[in-house]
């Protein structure tokens, strides 16, 4: 059954586009394995009637505008995603005129790698999400499991239950900010001591195969030629040496300095399983602490990266 | 299938027959890694994990590393010494590969092994390994072998299969002379029952029977991609594609690679890495420019290559119908609804 918040999207994306206030939507669909989700992008306002919202609909789907800058775009943008349009709003990527911000409520999306662990497909015969229950149907009966156990790491920890901008509301939540400290998990990591710090990093990235899918999923990777393509200078390797990988991750991360609103995108893209929330993380928290800057909180806000004041905390240069 | 080489072995005494293999070859096989596996050099029967169908990373790697040093390089400027030792493959085991996994070795023997060319480093890795497969009792959710006219046992690819029998024993089979030679080696008694041979051959027939799927029919797929190419069929699915190398790393038969020179002050080496078609360097020209210049371009040169090219070259799709670009994908492109979809377009 649709949800108010589907009857309301489909409605509104199908009047946006057949009075032409919209070249195209971009929400979710259905996907071809169980209950998941997958981008869809709606020209024709007959269409519409495939697109649904639902707990599973984690993508951050800002990454897409950076391939219709010439179109007029609705977008369904969950509370985090809306931080990611703030930030290309700030850094002039995108038109905020042509650019219609559907805010959907968010209770937090389910992790994939929890869901699957909890419901394996070929163990599965059916899934469904009924309020903030799943209801996992296999051969052995019916199982009930809160929504909340199955949260992505990010929403665990979320503080961010309300759009920063929004053109219209297609509903509203009563989700309360989370209380737990979000970088608790990144002040114990600081805490430890290098060598412990680095065998952390080395374990984590050699995970990574380098396929670049954190950097194609990430809204605010959009360099037209990053610096790991570049051949004129060549600035890495590319080899599959621990130290090439490591200095992508690490200079793609020194990058999203100030601009990383810790929307998840890289983790949920990962084939791998690599982690790197852990250590954007600590980007954003020195973010907080040096600058007192959130990534995406207001799209008035110079970045620090982007200015520069006298009174700026200087105890990280040498 | 010739039965008389039959062993049975209960499946508990796995580990001790890896040991065994383990004094004369090296052994890789499935292994744990966070919260899936991958193959990895064991150091002791116990390690490996044959519970998750298939490994999260294809076994191409094996045959074909992510980085491969080709020749090492010194220069004084006058002079370009060339160092072409390379690594030393012992005889080795590949251990518990699926079947899709061994098919898709055969189609990569037919990029790096021909007449015309034969790859060294390629053919040295892949005479130095006996590949033992299991059979597999379970399809994942995103299988599709039977799709590609392969199935559960399929033994194509491998020396030794293995089939698991409904009792808790495995049966064990050679396949080829490098089979027998490791069961030689690696010695199990010959001790199979006329009631074993049944039950193996009933279990083969189970496997194969498991997925009633209709196979593609290669040939018509290939004839109509050609005519379908300008079509409006690619208009759709490669608007979500994010073009990472997901898809085509974690492919077992994905086999594009960039050839790169990796050097410090005088001294360096030459590398081939593995490469992938959605990313748009790969076709990136010198001059700037770009012969396939948007995402649409790419996922279409992927679906053309695995499944009109390769028809057309080696008479038969570079896809076994693992699944692994089906469930890594992060924005859900599915090989199996394209295929369905190639099936069902009557536009031109």
């Amino acid at each position: 059954m649709m949800s108010p918040v589907e009857q309301k999207l489909q409605t509104v994306a199908a009047d946006l586009l057949s009075t032409e206030k919209v070249d195209l939507v971009i929400a979710y669909e259905r996907g071809t394995a169980g209950i998941g989700v997958r981008p869809a992008f709606i020209c024709d306002p007959a269409n519409t009637d495939r697109l649904v919202y639902n707990p599973l609909c984690g993508h951050n789907l800002s990454v897409y505008l950076h391939r219709h800058k010439d179109k007029k775009v609705a977008i369904v943008a969950k509370p985090c995603d809306t931080r990611s349009l703030v930030g290309l709003i700030q850094e002039r990527q995108i038109e905020r005129d042509s650019l219609t911000i559907l805010a959907v409520p968010c209770e937090g999306v389910i992790d994939p790698t929890r869901l699957e662990a909890l419901a394996p497909a070929e163990k599965t015969r059916s899934l469904a999400i009924e309020n903030d229950q799943l209801i996992i149907e296999t051969d052995n009966g019916q199982q009930h499991t809160p929504l909340k156990d199955l949260l992505s790491p990010g929403c665990c920890t979320c503080t961010i239950t309300e759009p920063v901008i929004s053109d219209q509301l297609l509903g509203t939540s009563n989700r309360q900010p989370c209380k737990t400290d979000e970088f608790a998990q990144i002040k114990v990591l600081a805490e430890k001591t290098s060598q412990d710090r680095w065998e952390d990093f080395c374990a984590e990235m050699s995970k990574c195969i380098t396929c670049f899918a954190c950097r194609n999923a990430c809204p605010a990777c959009y360099c037209t030629t990053c610096f790991v393509d570049a051949s004129g200078p060549k600035w890495l390797g590319k080899t599959d040496d621990l130290s090439d990988v490591q200095i992508f991750h690490i200079t793609r991360m020194v990058h999203m300095a100030g601009r990383c609103t810790g929307c998840g995108a890289c983790l949920r893209a990962c084939p791998m399983g690599v982690n790197l929330q852990k250590y954007t993380g600590k980007i954003r928290l020195d973010a907080r602490e040096f600058f007192d800057f959130e990534a995406g909180d207001d799209p008035e806000v110079k970045p620090p990266l982007s200015t520069y004041s006298e009174s700026d905390p200087n105890e990280f240069f040498m | 299938m010739s039965v008389d080489q039959l062993r049975i072995i209960p499946r508990k005494d796995l580990p001790q027959w890896l040991d065994q293999m383990l004094s004369s070859f090296t052994v890789v096989a499935p292994t744990p890694q966070a919260d899936y596996t991958n193959f990895k050099v064991i150091t002791s029967g116990d390690q490996v994990d044959l519970e998750s169908v298939n490994t999260r990373m294809s076994p191409k790697h094996l045959f074909f590393p992510k980085t491969e040093r080709l020749f090492g390089f010194t220069t004084d400027r006058q002079q370009v010494d060339l160092d072409g030792q390379r690594e030393d493959i012992p005889p080795r085991v590949l251990f518990g590969l699926r079947p899709c996994d061994a098919r898709a070795v055969t189609m990569l023997d037919q990029v790096f092994d021909t007449d015309i060319f034969r790859d060294t480093s390629y053919v040295v890795r892949r005479q130095a390994t006996t590949i033992v497969t299991l059979a597999c009792n379970r399809l994942a959710a995103s299988c599709f072998c039977t799709r590609l006219g392969s199935n559960p046992a399929d033994t194509v690819g491998s020396d030794v299969i293995i089939v698991e029998l409904p009792d808790n024993r495995l049966a064990i089979q050679p396949l080829t002379s490098k089979g027998q030679d490791l069961l030689k080696t690696a010695d199990l008694p010959v001790s199979a029952t006329a009631p074993d041979i049944e039950a193996f051959a009933q279990a083969i027939h189970t496997a194969q029977n498991a997925d009633s799927t209709e196979p593609i029919d290669p040939d018509q797929l290939a004839r109509k991609l050609t005519t379908i190419y300008e079509s409006d069929f690619w208009d759709h699915d490669h608007q979500r594609c994010l073009a990472c190398g997901t898809c085509t790393y974690l492919c077992p038969t994905c086999h594009c690679f960039d050839i790169a020179d990796e050097a410090k002050d005088t001294t360096g080496q030459r590398v081939r890495n593995w490469d992938s078609c959605m990313f748009g360097l790969f076709t990136l020209h010198a001059s700037g420019h770009n012969p396939r210049p948007v995402q649409k371009h790419r996922l279409r040169q992927r679906i053309m290559h695995k499944f009109c090219y390769t028809i057309d070259r080696y008479n038969q799709a570079f896809c076994v119908g693992c699944g692994r670009c089906v469930s890594r994908c992060p924005v859900n492109i599915d090989l199996r609804e394209i295929l369905n979809q190639l099936e069902d377009y009557q536009g031109g």
